[in-house]
């Protein structure tokens, strides 16, 4: 039976509409939500190749022995998860979330954290630090004299990209700011301002030529300390400003959670002896070394990778398109999504994962 | 498909037809003819299943449902003119083995003849019942349009249409409010630009073509296209789906009348966005630069099907930090597809980067139907590039 049910794209946090395509229990493609107002109906290849997970995925909740995936079932994993955590002190658990868990999933894992007494709970933030400021709407850009952007939103945002490209059709300026020698969104720039080790610096050079009417996007950060520096030039010059994320929930868990970079996570894995990590890979931005033979490390994620193989358990939880809930967005709009694909297993989601583990 | 000749189009190849069953008039559009066809065609079992458009969060909102059961049907009457859809691919990679009748408009019609000319889709297993089209409009252009132009609150509309060269919505408390079409299209509102350009408006290559136009109110107007849908007609009506009767001498000419002046504002507005007002070299070279070869045109368009894209081998590989070479990508995509371009204009609306590929498709299947003679989407032909005229190329 064919079924075409609308989603939240989960790519980026730019978030999208996204239509999926189901067939007899199994996510078969995409199709254009075009009734969607932040993209209508047009999805970049992240978009809409984020139904390859289905592909090739974790099915089983699994014991991990030396490196390969055992299958075993939601119940024995479960039993081994609260047999590790009845062994420890509260100060020795550490949960990771992301940006890739739903609001409501968010507030689970919160609510499991406080009844155990869990300090030490985090998501990686990409270098971008906890900001609650007036944040730019898509339609700022649109109608924006100038927009400034940090980073490639052509190649890692298109949709964000496609409200710059109206704002220029619009006559408006297009700087932008970014360590490569070039890229898509320099080449269609206005100017193109290459920074080295002088990011503050050529920050501060545009300076300006913003105004009210200006926007600042900025997708890519090397520290926390970098986005004080465009937040004191919005500030300065009144430009609004847009923090971009790489995942679909990073505002929503900025506005629960505490927004940790590589160092802080390092800590506090070293810190802890049983970690719960949520819908992350940490070698996206930790090496092996910094999380081998640290801690027991339970794995909520259907995601085949390497970190699955240094894990020593992984339940697989439920993909995006197979639960409901609400993301938040970059600009702060918060979007609920149904079920789009009923897929046949017995994975049990994240929120009846935290639900057991209590 | 076997059309029917033009010998054989008379007048019992046009008919009016109405639905019997009364909770069907009330809901569907123009005597619920289309719906109670597709029951007849559910509940004998003729098709596996019925693909048409269901109304989702509001009118601006369709959604290509399949029904499997003929007490469905009745959830999914009326017309949708800001939903543009396409379903000839959804067919193709999705329902090819199965046995369905589909709604279509005439470029979802051209899709799926093109398609069934490259065995994609088998045409002995489809219904096509075609619905005249005046275009549509894309959603967020609407709500915007309907805001600034009819000052109303988009949310109020409960139902539009496209009728008489005018976009007519009806409020919630059963208001009508009309404006011209000509009228919205000169603020840059109104239909989609290819829409715009088209001149299928009665979809002749689809089994049957049915709509309002010259209809008596309560009546579908029918136009019978082919031997299969000559079938269709009768079995609907022996099976008590469906009365008939002859439309007025009346009734034709104000059906053709509407169909030449929507052709003719099709013609007139491809020579305006297809050669006066055309981009220039330069404009799209700017264009090119804003391409970040997602694919998305590719995989939109419902006549490229390739299983493996030569445009994916390592030899077309671009460097991702730049736009592909426009020869390299558009110009390959060109080569292979604009002969059967059917100016669906999906490819538009999917562009992140609001290229308008769909005007550089359009434009050259035209010069090839100019200097070929082949119309992409229609009779049983294949473009000659594909054929044995290719000798003489």
């Amino acid at each position: 039976m064919l079924d075409i049910k609308h989603t939240i794209c989960p790519s980026c946090s730019v978030g999208c509409g996204l239509n999926i395509v189901s067939k007899d229990g199994a996510v078969v493609g995409t199709y254009p939500y075009k009734r969607h107002p932040i993209n209508e109906g047009k999805n970049c290849l992240n978009g809409r190749d984020s139904i390859l997970q289905f592909e090739d995925s974790i099915e089983k909740a699994s014991f991990v022995k030396n490196n390969e995936l055992e299958e075993s079932d939601n119940a024995s994993v479960i039993k081994a998860i609260k047999d590790q955590l009845a062994s420890i002190d509260a100060s020795d658990l550490a949960i990771i979330c992301s940006g890739n868990n739903t609001n409501e999933e968010l507030d689970k894992i919160i609510e499991f954290a406080n009844a155990y007494g869990c300090e030490k709970i985090g998501f990686y933030g990409s270098n971008f630090p906890n900001f609650s400021g007036e944040l730019a709407s898509y339609d700022d850009i649109n109608k924006a004299s100038t927009v400034l952007v940090i980073g490639d939103i052509y190649r890692e945002n298109p949709l964000l990209a496609r409200r710059v490209v109206l704002s220029k059709e619009n006559g408006g300026k297009l700087i932008n700011i970014d360590d490569v020698e070039k890229s898509i969104t320099s080449l269609n720039a206005d100017d193109f301002i290459q920074f080295t080790d002088d990011f503050n610096d050529k920050v501060a050079s545009v300076k300006d030529q913003l105004d009210e009417n200006s926007v600042i996007i900025v997708n890519k950060l090397s520290s926390k300390d970098d986005f004080a520096v465009i937040e004191e030039l919005s500030k300065e010059s009144n430009a609004k400003l847009l923090p971009v994320f790489n995942a679909p929930n990073t505002k929503g868990a900025m506005n629960r959670l505490d927004s940790l970079d590589c160092d802080e996570i390092r800590n506090i894995i070293d810190d802890s002896k049983v970690l719960i990590v949520v819908k992350d890979n940490l070698l996206d931005y930790l090496s092996e070394d910094d999380i081998k033979g640290k801690s027991f490390i339970v794995n909520i994620s259907n995601e085949k990778n390497r970190f699955a193989e240094l894990s020593d358990i992984v339940l697989p939880g439920k993909s995006w398109a197979e639960k409901e809930g609400t993301f938040t967005n970059c600009e702060g709009l918060e979007q609920s999504f149904i079920i789009s694909a009923e897929c046949d297993n017995d994975n049990l989601s994240e929120i009846e994962i935290f639900d057991e583990l209590a | 498909m076997s059309l029917l000749n033009i010998g054989d189009i008379m007048s019992d190849k046009f008919i009016l037809a109405k639905s019997k069953e009364n909770e069907i008039t009330d809901s569907g559009a123009c005597g619920g003819a289309v719906s109670s066809i597709f029951q007849y065609l559910l509940s004998n079992d003729i098709v596996d299943g019925v693909l048409t458009l269901n109304k989702g969060d509001d009118v601006y909102d369709g959604v290509p449902r399949l029904l499997t059961d003929a007490s469905e049907v009745i959830e999914t009457c009326g017309s949708l003119h800001c939903a543009p859809t396409m379903v000839g691919d959804l067919i193709s990679d999705y329902l090819a083995d199965e046995k369905i009748a589909v709604a279509v408009k005439p470029c979802d019609a051209k899709a799926i003849n093109e398609l069934v000319k490259r065995h994609r889709i088998d045409g002995d297993k489809i219904f096509t019942i075609g619905l005249n089209c005046g275009g549509t409009v894309r959603p967020e252009v609407a709500q915007e349009m309907i805001e600034k132009f009819y000052e109303v609150d988009p949310s109020r509309v409960v139902k539009e249409e496209i009728d008489k060269g005018k976009f007519i919505i009806e409020l919630d408390d059963g208001e009508e409010i009309g404006i011209k079409i000509d009228d919205l299209e000169e603020e840059g509102y109104g239909r989609r630009d290819n829409c715009q350009r088209c001149e299928l408006k009665v979809p002749r290559n689809a089994d049957i073509s049915c709509g309002n136009w010259g209809s008596e109110p309560g009546w579908t107007f029918v136009e019978i296209n082919t031997e299969k849908g000559q079938e269709l007609i009768d079995g609907a009506v022996s099976g008590g789906f469906i009365e008939t009767k002859a439309p007025s001498e009346k009734a034709m000419e104000i059906r053709d009348k509407v169909e030449n002046i929507m052709i003719n504002m099709g013609k007139k507005s491809t020579a305006k966005q297809l050669d006066t007002e055309a981009l220039t070299i330069e404009e799209w070279e700017n264009q090119w630069n804003k391409c970040i070869k997602c694919f998305a045109c590719r995989d939109i368009c419902p006549i490229c099907w390739c299983n493996e894209c030569e445009l994916e081998k390592p030899y077309f590989k671009d460097d991702k930090q730049a736009p592909p070479d426009p020869l390299g990508f558009h110009g390959v995509r060109l080569s292979h597809m604009s002969p059967s371009c059917v100016n669906c204009g999906q490819c538009d609306d999917v562009c992140p980067m609001e290229i308008p590929v769909s005007k550089l498709f359009h434009k050259l299947q035209v010069k090839y139907q100019d200097e070929t003679g082949y119309v992409a989407g229609i009779g049983d032909e294949k473009p000659p590039l594909y054929s044995p005229q290719k000798e003489n190329f």
